[in-house]
């Protein structure tokens, strides 16, 4: 029970205070696109979620083994992506061969929902955070549900960043861009400092 | 002679959209995390800028030569392993021109591995087209990265501390520590976004003015 509470705290540290997407700005490219096609935003997010529960339990299994020797150190940020990128391809075999039908509808989520640099990030903050494996996944849960708001957001942003009483040059992408400043500068208050 | 002509135009034009107006940047939205998150300081910057150059390059021409010959849904795997890969003799270069500069980074570098302008690129451009467009749009959108991220990080270090690489430009630096948080980063981006589509729509005006209307 105090292992699940801990980790739903965790979930909403994640989603708060210690947003990886709004104090840490990262993984707004993606969100932004999720942003735009509302309908498979929630698919997305919950692809964005698996991934990134994938990439910190790995971070976790291989922390002790990278730990171990000078070299693999060294190798530590190619090892982490060439196992997002195996569990990228593993997923998409999966679906593409047992679920054909699903995976020619939502198939072109799948690469962007699996490699971004939040689904990256999980193992450089299960070390930066000093996270236990139940608190890992929960900041891993919390990280999707924080992806999902944020897209959320950025879905119904476009239109009002489109206002034509605003100077044309700011219009679209540039309002976004101070928009999303704007709202960090929120949570940079929850979180009092550079979260890395 | 008239291709070359051409090819050499249409080169100069690929690479100056990756510089300025279709800056992948300011434009696509693409890797914002690295000139938000570190570009606070000019070493910073330089450190990724070249790290990005090192990585993206190599990847693009690789990708040029054998991304057709791949399934579309593999595609993106393959190119995040090549990026791990070839990460590791872009870090070295780093390393050997700048000591000390991918460690002191630390995540800021490793996560070069899955920029977005990098990975997009490789994997949507590159198959597609020719070697030199391809190493047009690698190298344009290197400098048109380049040149975000040292300007924001221009304006920060100098806000922050009055100087610029640790070196005093005689002026007092006024600002908070909030500069070097990412919210102040998607604040200037978004100026320098309005300036590049400023900028387009006074091309485009031009383009239209230019144009002879048929009769």
């Amino acid at each position: 029970m105090t292992t699940f509470v801990q980790m739903l705290l965790t979930a909403l540290l994640a989603v708060t205070a210690e947003n990886i997407l709004f104090a840490g700005g990262i993984g707004f490219s993606h969100a932004l696109r999720a942003g735009r096609r509302p309908k498979t935003l929630g698919l997305y997010s919950i692809f964005v979620t698996v991934f990134t529960l994938i990439s910190m339990v790995s971070g976790s299994l291989l922390a002790p083994l990278l730990a171990g020797s000078e070299t693999l150190t060294v190798l530590r940020p190619a090892i982490l992506a060439l196992c997002a990128a195996a569990a990228y391809i593993a997923a998409s075999f999966v679906i593409k061969t047992f679920f054909s039908q699903f995976y020619r509808k939502y198939g072109k989520l799948l690469s962007p929902a699996a490699i971004n640099t939040v689904v990256l990030s999980m193992p450089y903050v299960l070390k930066s955070f000093k996270l236990s494996l139940p608190d890992a996944v929960g900041f891993a849960l919390g990280t999707g549900a924080a992806f999902f708001l944020a897209a959320l957001v950025f879905s119904r942003t476009s239109e009002s960043c489109k206002n034509a009483d605003m100077p044309k040059a700011f219009s679209g992408l540039p309002a976004v861009l101070l928009y999303i400043g704007i709202l960090s500068m929120a949570f940079a208050g929850f979180t009092g400092g550079k979260l890395f | 002679m008239t291709n070359k002509r051409n090819l050499l135009r249409e080169t100069g034009t690929i690479f100056l959209n990756g510089v300025f107006f279709k800056n992948p940047v300011l434009v696509g939205a693409l890797g914002l995390y690295p000139v938000v998150a570190a570009g606070y300081n000019m070493k910073n910057a330089v450190e990724l800028s070249l790290l990005f150059l090192f990585l993206s390059l190599p990847l693009n021409l690789l990708f040029c030569l054998v991304g057709e010959m791949m399934s579309v849904w593999i595609r993106p795997g393959l190119v995040l392993t090549a990026s791990a890969v070839l990460y590791l003799p872009a870090a070295w270069l780093t390393e050997k021109l700048m000591p000390g500069a991918v460690t002191a980074l630390g995540m800021f570098a490793s996560l070069m591995i899955c920029n977005s302008v990098i990975l997009s690129r490789a994997d949507e451009y590159a198959p597609t087209h020719i070697g030199w467009a391809v190493a047009a749009d690698a190298v344009g959108g290197s400098v048109g990265f380049s040149l975000v991220i040292c300007l924001t990080a221009a304006i920060r270090e100098l806000w922050l501390k009055g100087s610029l690489w640790h070196t005093n430009m005689g002026v007092y630096g006024t600002a908070d520590a909030g500069v070097s948080l990412p919210f102040f980063g998607f604040i200037l981006l978004g100026f320098f976004a309005a300036f590049v589509q400023w900028a387009n729509e006074k091309r485009s005006q031009k383009a239209e003015k230019r144009r002879v209307p048929r009769i």
